[in-house]
């Protein structure tokens, strides 16, 4: 697309929102819900002297106290999980928004959580997850078959709800699934780690995130997690030449280096975040062949941006469909995946028809 | 169908409705006055209600809400459009907006003394709340979200349909068989719903706020022998007060700190009723101020 879309305006620099008018407040806060980066423009606009009109600063600064109470109860939920697993001399390593949240990481802004995410060495897997269910974490009750789907193929574990919380807890032993296309030896994650350490480092934080966008099936957040990695870029990337060393290394050694490829690619496109022209020339090492570059580049730009008419290109459902089938493509085998989709596709959707969900009922 | 875009405002808030649902649209013009406004520069909540067809409904047609062009939801029936609405208003309220406390109840007040009505489904509260608003010197200021200011301590006018359900419509039918009714919508997971206009006086006076005064937990209990109304100890009022408190949880000490101030200001009753609502109505009224 030629011109940028108001929110993506306003991240990349927060004083164009001094310019607008009544009907582009109007759009940028619907492009906020739809990407859920509301509380995040809020942050933003906190620093400008822009003069955000009497509706919409209702909207901003309500996200601002959501998001805050959201880091909140994952502090409390951070430290709830290292209580549980101390005694069996566990340090889970917490993955994306709670790491953020640990870090103080700039992307950590104005985010909002559904769960909480760690990871386990296999090794510690079964213990862990006994820890954790004492302290009150009980899976949901699965069928056999998402039993084995999880444990066999995927690389976590079906998600453990805290009984009188509510929380939402994933536990990973991996960053990839372990019968994918692209694979990932998690010893490297654990060899880097210090005793203790309860993040990765912003190399594999960054790349992490990189990974979990360009592997997925599910665009409805991207716009969410590409602003994500942009502030990753913007902040470990002030560290300069050091922080850009480490990662390339990192992501080739790790063999992610396509996605790290793709992540660079698109931050730039839509958040101009700054990537020095000599990361960018190794990169394209990295790069799929021409034609491959030109499909990707259709279902990307289509995927990417939030879903909502003033910003997304036409087609954008079917680039997410198509993008759909590419993550099951990346995540299983042709032999698992066809039985798979047919059950997920047609098979569940076809049961679950009657369930209501209680939630569109506020009250 | 093709789609139209209305325009209106619902309770406080402006909305943009986007929908190709006949039937939606219809029932929106009777409950909501000035349904079709010219196009808002802002509105606080743009929505989408559209007929759908899909594998996993079997090609049934389906409504399906989306806010913001963003599915929360799984879709509902497509005759249960207009519920669908009304919850999914509920919903973007309740879960976006917390420049108020939010508390799940109806509310209705006498000059600027408002009488609170919270409850969980199924307490009678909306039933009682369609009895005592078409009584003289009463107006509705909303049958399911009371809308606290804290800072200025005032509850916030935000009028819109009654929803009535099951046993109580053809009580308030019988009632007040002149008013503006949707026909029952049936098989909705609440039952058999049918919603009924505000009355027009309310909507008149949107802008004019009420000041916590009463506080009652209605139940209703068809067994119980007519009409009790007993004093509750303000701490079990607040407590009970909090559950029913949608953003609680995000606003935390400020929601403790204004709920305490609530129901400082409030006289606090339980209130058990067997249905007859001229009793229960009168018993109430002799507690106003």
């Amino acid at each position: 697309m030629n011109t940028l879309f108001v929110l993506q305006r306003v991240l990349i620099d927060p004083n164009t929102a001094v310019e607008l008018d009544a009907e582009q407040w109007d759009l940028l806060i619907q492009q906020g819900y739809c990407s859920g980066l509301l509380a995040r423009i809020a942050n933003v606009l906190d620093h400008t002297s822009a003069t955000i009109p009497e509706p919409a600063s209702i909207h901003l600064s309500s996200a601002k106290q959501k998001a805050r109470a959201h880091a909140d109860d994952v502090r409390i939920e951070i430290k709830a999980i290292c209580k549980a697993l101390k005694p069996a001399g566990i340090t889970p390593v917490f993955l994306k928004g709670a790491a953020y949240i640990i870090n103080a990481d700039n992307a950590a802004s104005g985010r909002y959580f559904s769960d909480v995410d760690i990871f386990i060495p296999k090794s510690l897997l079964a213990t862990g997850e006994q820890f954790l269910k004492w302290q009150g974490w009980q899976p949901e009750a699965l069928d056999e078959y998402d039993e084995h789907y999880y444990r066999e193929w995927m690389h976590e574990i079906p998600a453990l709800i805290h009984q009188t919380r509510g929380t939402a807890l994933d536990v990973h032993h991996n960053l990839l699934p372990l019968i994918g296309r692209i694979r990932l030896d998690s010893r490297l994650l654990k060899e880097s780690l210090t005793d203790g350490q309860l993040t990765l480092n912003p190399e594999d934080r960054l790349i992490h995130s990189a990974t979990h966008l360009f592997c997925s099936g599910e665009f409805d957040s991207a716009f969410r997690d590409l602003s994500d990695l942009d502030l990753m870029i913007r902040e470990f990337g002030r560290q300069g030449e050091s922080f850009w060393r480490k990662l390339v290394e990192r992501t080739e050694q790790m063999g992610l280096g396509r996605l790290l490829f793709y992540a660079l690619r698109y931050c730039r496109h839509y958040l101009d975040s700054p990537i020095p022209e000599s990361i960018s020339s190794r990169m394209e090492n990295h790069s799929p062949n021409r034609l491959a570059l030109r499909a990707m580049d259709w279902l990307f730009l289509r995927a990417l941006p939030p879903h909502h008419s003033s910003s997304s290109p036409r087609f954008n459902n079917i680039a997410c469909t198509l993008l759909l089938i590419r993550s099951h493509w990346l995540k299983m085998p042709l032999s698992t995946l066809l039985p798979h989709l047919f059950r997920k596709g047609v098979l569940n959707p076809i049961r679950n028809r009657d369930k209501t969900l209680e939630a569109v009922d506020g009250v | 169908m093709p789609s139209h875009i209305d325009y209106f405002q619902a309770g406080r808030f402006r909305i943009s409705l986007e929908s190709n649902i006949p039937h939606l649209r219809e029932q929106a013009r009777l409950l909501y006055p000035d349904f079709q406004q010219p196009p808002y520069p802002f509105s606080d909540f743009h929505i989408q209600i559209k007929g759908h067809r899909s594998l996993g409904s079997l090609f049934r047609k389906e409504a399906r809400f989306t806010f913001a062009e963003r599915c929360f939801f799984t879709p509902l029936a497509y005759e249960h459009a207009f519920p669908l609405m009304e919850w999914g208003l509920n919903w973007c309220i309740t879960n976006h907006l917390n420049h108020f406390v939010i508390i799940h109840g109806a509310v209705l007040a006498r000059e600027d003394a408002a009488l609170v009505l919270p409850g969980s489904p199924g307490s009678g509260k909306s039933t009682l709340c369609a009895a005592l608003c078409f009584r003289p010197g009463w107006r509705l200021l909303s049958d399911e979200l009371t809308l606290y200011a804290p800072d200025t301590k005032d509850i916030h006018s935000n009028p819109r349909p009654i929803a009535l359900k099951n046993g109580s419509i053809d009580v308030i039918k019988k009632r007040h068989p002149q008013l503006d009714f949707t026909h029952p919508i049936e098989d909705t997971h609440k039952g058999t719903i049918s919603y009924l206009k505000a009355p027009q006086h309310c909507f008149d006076l949107l802008d004019r706020p009420a000041k916590p005064s009463r506080l009652i937990f209605p139940k209703f209990d068809p067994n119980t022998q007519d009409c009790q109304l007993l004093p509750l100890p303000k701490g079990s009022a607040m407590i009970r007060l909090a559950e029913q408190t949608f953003n609680y949880g995000v606003l935390g000490l400020k929601a403790f700190e204004a709920l305490n101030q609530f129901v400082r200001r409030c006289e606090c009753y339980e209130l058990t009723y067997d249905g007859d609502l001229d009793t229960a109505s009168q018993q109430i009224e002799a507690l106003m101020p």
